[in-house]
């Protein structure tokens, strides 16, 4: 009687159930995040606060960006979402392969020289920059990355200055090496720098 | 016969004179009373007559308490936001209906919030604060807007900060530029 093929194909049929679960398992614990936006379509000339010439998304392959949209007549929100950038950079330990970026939607009035002050204002390091262009450009650029902007009201002061401010989408993106969105959060949150740590975290390690 | 006929056909010529005295002075008072729509609207008008009634309050009757005020850093030219706890610690509803500074001649009171995705910002007219009632003003909501600041606000500086209110009141305070929990 021979009972050693019977006897090898439960073990056979175990190892291969084992193995099965184990790619699941490890394909579920993989950060397997989908594409929102391939950046590599288009190419965006751009202009840091410096006047730098930027060319996105070619001059961030091989790192991680991690995006915030802002303006700097913006009181309340811009400087929560510009301190979410800085918080999220901190807590990463300053990572020199990850750039963060602040990209203004009104070039009009932000000029390089406006974001350079914007950037003293807050005290950021190297890593950190605030992008502009010509208004055409960046309008490009923000429909490209769905970031949506409406002028909210336009008042003259008492003192006869006249003003306006912008409604805006409220959101930080990561793009990956490759130069494709991959997540987006709301911006604006105290609690988003942490989930963004997070997430980076398993992605770079 | 008319109206007016049957109103006086009882009444002697003497008296007519003293009712129709009455009945134009119950009018106008009516009148009065009607357009009087200033109640819940605190305009500069009311403004003008919180000055005037400040002028004949006392201070320790002020019911609205400024607790942790600060201002947020900037460069002279540039915006910034003043922001702290309004506590009504009153039994009376109040309304704080304008705000002034050294640091700028022109503020605004905003408003903050997410609308369909956008945020958005407004400027307020006032905001209502009634008994007992604690407002916060802070990042992404409520705050006070410092318009182009005349100088840099540097951390640890300070500013005045007034608050005028439909009441009358007026607090004065001096705030610290630099988010203190920060």
């Amino acid at each position: 009687m021979n009972t050693k093929p019977t006897l090898a194909k439960p073990p056979s049929f175990v190892l291969t159930f084992i193995f099965l679960s184990f790619l699941l398992i490890q394909s579920a614990c993989m950060n397997d995040y989908k594409v929102i936006d391939d950046m590599n379509d288009a190419s965006f000339e751009l202009v840091n606060q410096d006047s730098v010439r930027v060319i996105f998304p070619e001059d961030f392959r091989g790192q991680y960006v991690v995006m915030g949209f802002v303006y700097t007549n913006c009181p309340d929100i811009c400087p929560l979402i510009t301190q979410n950038l800085i918080k999220i950079q901190k807590d990463l330990g300053y990572p020199s392969n990850v750039q963060f970026l602040g990209v203004s939607f009104d070039p009009l009035r932000d000029t390089p020289e406006v974001l350079h002050r914007y950037k003293e204002v807050f005290k950021v390091d190297e890593n950190v920059n605030f992008l502009t262009g010509e208004p055409k450009m960046v309008q490009s650029f923000m429909d490209s990355v769905r970031v949506r902007t409406q002028e909210s009201m336009r008042t003259t002061t008492d003192s006869g200055k006249e003003i306006y401010f912008l409604n805006h989408s409220d959101k930080i993106m990561v793009m990956n090496p490759k130069g494709e969105i991959i997540i987006e959060y709301g911006a604006s949150m105290p609690s988003i720098p942490s989930l963004i740590v997070q997430d980076l975290q398993s992605l770079i390690q | 016969m008319n109206n007016q006929s049957l109103l006086f056909s009882s009444a002697s010529t003497r008296t007519k004179p003293l009712i129709l005295l009455l009945l134009f002075v119950c009018i106008s008072l009516g009148l009065m009373l009607g357009c009087n729509n200033e109640v819940d609207r605190p305009d500069s008008a009311l403004e003008e007559q919180g000055r005037l009634t400040s002028l004949s309050m006392a201070k320790s009757e002020w019911n609205i308490a400024i607790e942790d005020a600060w201002a947020r850093p900037t460069k002279a030219g540039m915006m910034s936001a003043a922001y702290f706890t309004m506590h009504n610690v009153g039994s009376v509803a109040d309304s704080l209906v304008q705000v002034s500074s050294n640091a700028s001649k022109d503020l605004q009171i905003h408003l903050s919030y997410m609308n369909d995705g956008i945020m958005v910002m407004e400027e307020q007219p006032f905001v209502a604060i009634q008994a007992s009632e604690q407002i916060p003003f802070q990042p992404g909501g409520y705050h006070i807007m410092i318009i182009q600041p005349i100088k840099d606000m540097e951390e640890g500086d300070k500013i005045s900060l007034s608050l005028y209110f439909k009441s009358g009141m007026i607090i004065e305070e001096t705030i610290q530029v630099g988010n203190p929990t920060i």
